[in-house]
This record gives C-alpha cells, sequence and structure tokens, in this order.
C-alpha cells in the first residue's frame, strides 16, 4: 500500500516539470548571477584583529585611533593578539581578518599589512578603504599611504565557495512551496477525501509525502554538490558531514511543507504563503550574503530557524574544514529543528487535512 | 426477501446553521440501482460522503452490509466511490492510475493488471490505457473514474453525479455501463439531478430535496402517483398571466404558475381550456399537453426546477 502510494507521489513530482526546474535549476541560476553580480549595501561592523609587531607609543595610538573610526559611529571591532591566533580565528570564520603593523611601523608611517580571510574576500575593497582612510586621518597628512592586503590562501576557493552552500540552503528551501503546493492540489481535486474511503491507514498518507519529497532532496543535494565541483569549487571539509547538514534542512523544509500544504485552502494561497516566508528567510539566513553584515535583529531573527544554522554549519565546512564538533551546536539545532517541524508537520497534516469537514 | 444493503435511519448532518441532511431514513436493497434525485445543494453528495466514510453524521443510524458505518474500517473494502470530481493524478497514465489506486486497496499487481485489462476493455478505453490522463476528454476521465471505483469489485458502489457536465453522447455510453453493474448484481446508489437518467437508470427513486426525502418509489410509480392526470401547459401575454391564472385556478383548482407557464394538473381536453380562455377574452400564446416526466414530479413537489 505505502509503495503504492509513494511511486505515484514520486511519479508526479517527476513530471511536473515546473516544480523540479524550480528546485533544480533556480539555485544553480542564482549562484552564477549572485557569485559575479554580489554587493554589500549595509552598514558593516568589521570584526577585524590587530597585531602589533612595532609596539611603541605610534602603534598603540593608532590601534585607538581605529578602535574608534569614524569617531561617531565606529566600523571596527577590533581585537588584539597574536598571528597564530587570528590565523585559526579566521579559519573558524570568527573574524574577517587581521591587521599586522610592522615593526618599523613607526618609522615607515605609510604602510599597513591586511591578512583577510578569503571567504569574504568581496569585503577586501571595502575595509582596504576604510583602512586607508582611517591611516590618512590618523596620520593628518595626504601623502600616499598603502594597505597591503594578504587573502589566506590555504585552499583553492573564492567568493563562489562561500555562496554556494547558501545557495542549496536556499534550494532546499524550495521544498516548502513545492511540497505545500503538492498537497494543497491534491486536496483540491478530492483526493485526499477519495482516500479516506479506501482502507488505507491515514499514517500512510503522511508518510506517502514524506518519502517521495524525502528522496527528491536526496537528489537534489547530490546533483547541487556535483554541479559545484563541476564548476571547479573546492570543498574544504567532509563531504559526508556537509550532505548531513544539508539532508537535515531538508527534512526541516519538508517538513514546513507539510505545514504550508495544511493550513493552505489551495495550491495558490500555498505558494504564496511559502514564498512570502522563504525570500526573506533565505535573506536573513545568509544564504544570498554574510548575515555578518546585517543588523543585529535580523540575525536575532535569523537564529529562530533552521536556514540560518545550515548556512553556518555548511560554510564552516565547506570553506573551512571544520568537523563535527565546530558545528555540533548548529548540528544539535538543525536536529532539534527537524524533529519539532516534523512533530509540527504531520500534527497539522492530521488535523487540517484529515480532520476537515466540508460539504 | 430481498437483502437490506443499506440502511439509513434518522440522519442528520449540518454545516454550521446549513441542514444539509435533515433526519433522513432510507432503505437499499440488494442488486438495486437507487437513484437520488434533487437539485444542486439538495444533500445528494452529503449523503455519499456519509456513507462513504468522508463524512460523520451528526445523528442517526447508518448500516452497510448488515455492519455500522462507525466501523466504516470494515467496510471500506467493500464500498467503491466515485465522486463528483475527478480523483485521477493528470501526469499519470491511466495503468499507473489503476495501479496506484489498486494498490491502496492492497490488491497485489497480478491482480490489478488482470481487472484493469477487463475494465479497460469494458470501458472501451484499452486504446488509451498508456496514456497521460492530461490528455483525456471528459467523458474518458468520468470513465476511468468509475474504474477506480470498481477496481477491487466492490459489492455497492457509490455513483456521485457520474455524467455531470458530459455531453449526451458520452452520457449514454456512461448509462450502458451502469445498467451492466446491474447485470453484476453490484448494488448502486446514483445521485443525479439529471431526471432523464435516474428515469433510465434506477429502479427506485428518492426525490430529495433540503436534506429530506420528499418522494420515493420507481420512476413509473412516482410519475403515476403525483401526476396521474397528466399535464397542460400553456402561456399567455404577459399582462393577462395573472387573470389567466385566477381564472384557470377557480375553473380547474389544480394549477400552478411557474416563472410565465401556467401548468394545470388535470386530464382536461385542450379545446376545453382554449375554448374557457377565449371566452374571457385571453389569448393564448402556446399551450401542450405532454407526457409527464420525473422533472415535472420534483416541481410539482418543490415547486422549483430541478435545474434551480
Amino acid at each position: 500500500m505505502i509503495f503504492a502510494f509513494c511511486k505515484r507521489n514520486f511519479l508526479n513530482i517527476l513530471r511536473d516539470r515546473v516544480s523540479l526546474c524550480f528546485l533544480i535549476l533556480m539555485p544553480l541560476i542564482f549562484i552564477l548571477i549572485f557569485g559575479s553580480a554580489f554587493s554589500e549595501t549595509k552598514e558593516p561592523k568589521f570584526k577585524i584583529g590587530i597585531v602589533d609587531k612595532n609596539n611603541t607609543f605610534f602603534s598603540k595610538s593608532f590601534v585607538e585611533f581605529l578602535k574608534n573610526f569614524p569617531p561617531n559611529s565606529p566600523l571596527f571591532e577590533i581585537q588584539e593578539g597574536k598571528e597564530k591566533f587570528f590565523q585559526d580565528q579566521i579559519k573558524k570564520g570568527k573574524i574577517l581578518g587581521y591587521i599586522v603593523l610592522s615593526e618599523n611601523f613607526d618609522k615607515e608611517r605609510s604602510k599597513i599589512i591586511f591578512v583577510y580571510n578569503e571567504a569574504k574576500g568581496h569585503l577586501v575593497f571595502e575595509i582596504q578603504a576604510l583602512l586607508k582612510e582611517a591611516f590618512l586621518a590618523f596620520l593628518g597628512k595626504s601623502s600616499p599611504v598603502k594597505v597591503v592586503s594578504h587573502g589566506i590562501k590555504s585552499s583553492e576557493w573564492n567568493y563562489l565557495s562561500f555562496l554556494t552552500p547558501g545557495m542549496i540552503v536556499y534550494g532546499l528551501m524550495i521544498l516548502i512551496p513545492v511540497v505545500g503546493g503538492f498537497i494543497a492540489r491534491d486536496r483540491e481535486s478530492f483526493f485526499i477525501k477519495r482516500l479516506k474511503t479506501t482502507p488505507l491507514k491515514s499514517s500512510y498518507y503522511i508518510l506517502g509525502y514524506f518519502f517521495p519529497f524525502f528522496f527528491v532532496s536526496l537528489i537534489q543535494i547530490i546533483i547541487y554538490l556535483l554541479s559545484a565541483s563541476l564548476i571547479g569549487i573546492k570543498f574544504q571539509g567532509d563531504l559526508f558531514l556537509l550532505f548531513l547538514v544539508f539532508l537535515i534542512v531538508g527534512i526541516c523544509s519538508l517538513n514546513f511543507g507539510l505545514i504550508v500544504g495544511s493550513l493552505s485552502k489551495n495550491s495558490t494561497q500555498a505558494q504564496a504563503i511559502s514564498w512570502i516566508f522563504i525570500v526573506p528567510l533565505a535573506m536573513i539566513s545568509g544564504a544570498w550574503f554574510p548575515v555578518d553584515q546585517m543588523k543585529s535583529i535580523f540575525i536575532f531573527l535569523a537564529k529562530i530557524f533552521p536556514f540560518f544554522w545550515a548556512c553556518s554549519a555548511g560554510r564552516n565546512v565547506a570553506i573551512l574544514g571544520v568537523g563535527l564538533e565546530d558545528i555540533f551546536n548548529e548540528i544539535l539545532i538543525l536536529i532539534s529543528w527537524s524533529f519539532l517541524s516534523l512533530i509540527l508537520g504531520f500534527t497539522f497534516f492530521k488535523k487540517f487535512l484529515l480532520g476537515k469537514e466540508s460539504q | 426477501m430481498r437483502m437490506e444493503i443499506i440502511s439509513i435511519k434518522n440522519l442528520s448532518k449540518s454545516f454550521g446553521k446549513v441542514k444539509a441532511i435533515d433526519n433522513l431514513s432510507l432503505k437499499i436493497f440488494e442488486g438495486e440501482i437507487f437513484s437520488l434525485l434533487g437539485p444542486n445543494g439538495a444533500g445528494k453528495t452529503t449523503l455519499v460522503n456519509i456513507l462513504s466514510g468522508i463524512l460523520k453524521a451528526d445523528t442517526g443510524e447508518v448500516k452497510i452490509l448488515g455492519k455500522s458505518i462507525k466501523k466504516i474500517d470494515e467496510i471500506k473494502k467493500s464500498i467503491g466511490v466515485s465522486p463528483q470530481e475527478t480523483v485521477l493524478s493528470e501526469k499519470l497514465t491511466a495503468w499507473e492510475n489503476v495501479y496506484f489506486w489498486g494498490g491502496i486497496y492492497g490488491m497485489k499487481k497480478k491482480e490489478i493488471k488482470k481487472r484493469g485489462e477487463v475494465l479497460f476493455e469494458k470501458f472501451s478505453l484499452k486504446e488509451r490505457a498508456n496514456d497521460l490522463v492530461a490528455t483525456f476528454s471528459g467523458g474518458m476521465k468520468r470513465r476511468l473514474n468509475i474504474i477506480l471505483s470498481l477496481l477491487h469489485d466492490p459489492q455497492v458502489l457509490f455513483l456521485d453525479e457520474p455524467t455531470l457536465g458530459l455531453d449526451p453522447q458520452s452520457r449514454r455510453v456512461i448509462w450502458d455501463l451502469i445498467e451492466e453493474l446491474k447485470k453484476e448484481k453490484k448494488t448502486v446508489l446514483l445521485t443525479t439531478h439529471y431526471m432523464e437518467e435516474a428515469n433510465y437508470l434506477a429502479d427506485r427513486v428518492g426525490i430529495i430535496d433540503k436534506g429530506k426525502i420528499i418522494a420515493l418509489d420507481s420512476p413509473e410509480k412516482l410519475k403515476e402517483k403525483f401526476l396521474k392526470e397528466g399535464i397542460l401547459s400553456l402561456k399567455v401575454k404577459e399582462k393577462q398571466k395573472e387573470i389567466a391564472f385566477k381564472l384557470l385556478k377557480e375553473r380547474f383548482s389544480a394549477v400552478k404558475m411557474f416563472k410565465d407557464v401556467i401548468k394545470i394538473y388535470k386530464k382536461i381536453p385542450l379545446k376545453e381550456v382554449i375554448d374557457f380562455l377565449y371566452e374571457k377574452n385571453i389569448e393564448v400564446i402556446f399551450i401542450s399537453q405532454k407526457e409527464v416526466s420525473l422533472e415535472d414530479v420534483f416541481l410539482k413537489l418543490t415547486g422549483r426546477s430541478l435545474r434551480d
């Protein structure tokens, strides 16, 4: 019985080309478009480190100046420390980069070295310009100053590497309107009511929707990861761990789809509700741009949902190559969300779809 | 004595303030084609939905094959439902739809194939069985809808408006198929608002209005019981309509007016009516005496047309 149900739904999914294109192609197009055309517009608060090798009154004054630059709304969040510590911090994604003030900084007074996280390379130009502006303001002269930047090249990744995990999460979020619309369409067509006249148990209905879409999410992830590899993106961490992160968030999306499908009166409504939900959520969850550039209220809101944690964990594994122990919290939150959404999805499905009576 | 297949006692169902089924009682017997005839919103679909387990009744008792509807899970394999709306998956082929629904009823693949072949042949869909349902005409979809309800060979069949929206030719094909079910001794509950459908197919007809069965018998007996004298319909000039109605009612008593048509439920020679109106200076535009139909029975009982 359950096999027949799963097969019917899976065939329906495969033959719904519009939804399939949405699921597979749209995120890929987004990766390419955003990868080349992304620009940051939010007011930033840059987390950077300073390695003061000069250790003179001059260098210390510059550090203090930088901490309060520009005077009314400082843009840098500065931490002082050793080079090795900051390199590690970069790898963990905790800071954007660090400044090195050389031994001759007080004598030369013309050069700052900036070492940055290449995964966030799109911010380098902005930070470089700000550092140069601050340095000139500190020196109070118009003589040429230089900010020499070095990206940490521990691997072969670029901005596209940063964008890809977010886009994959976004692609999986598209399961919400697809699943929601699919269920709502079945209800519109009397299909669910007709099922009630058969010996099929009600719990099988839900599984009949769950399993084919679970399988679709597996295929989605495989296609995304393969496509990313084909266009030259190299993932640093364990591919299985990356797969796991995406799979859990895929399950969350599927469950959200069950909720949307149960609450919607028709497929149009299901689509509308889903898109209203996922577009802003993808934005604030960091699917399209780094969240550390957003206002804290948005970050707070984003942290409520699993997609933020999936983007964060996905990037840490894909770009920084971290292991399970480093993203344990993210995984825990994602698993909790998958269970919570599963319970909510099943409850709503049963209550609204199977229990609702109409003339 | 005929075996009772469906037994309904004092059944009621409301949706908010709307009483869809109002204290309805009914018995349907083995091998019978029973037609529920009534306009849209009369309660036909609600009754079918209760009998097939989609809806729960507020009060009353229903037994199918001697088992209470409260234990619907025990009955489900013995009933087949063909709802008003098609339940087909348009992106699947007819065969894939058949395999799906057969699987839902726990049938084995071989069994589904065998039964599917027989039904496709009988319903003239064999040639199109491997085509996507999306390419089917309305009539073909209706036929496939009925095939799906017959797959597991149920003893009782609920056909809710099986010919709704079909052209006369397609309707006729489905009528022939329903007639065949009778030969197989299936018990069929057929809802319709086409009086000719009920007249042609049903052994007995229950005329339903506002959730109540207002008349129940074979089509012939219903016509005989309610309109044995025949009907005479006439139209007069618009401005003389009221006075003509008043005069005819005084003279023949069993007279009703529906929009611009006056109907006399009595066997009277045409000439007598024409002469009577001529004497009163009323100009007759149209007059006819016709064979009575179930539509006329419904009209007489409710004062409304089946299509209102």
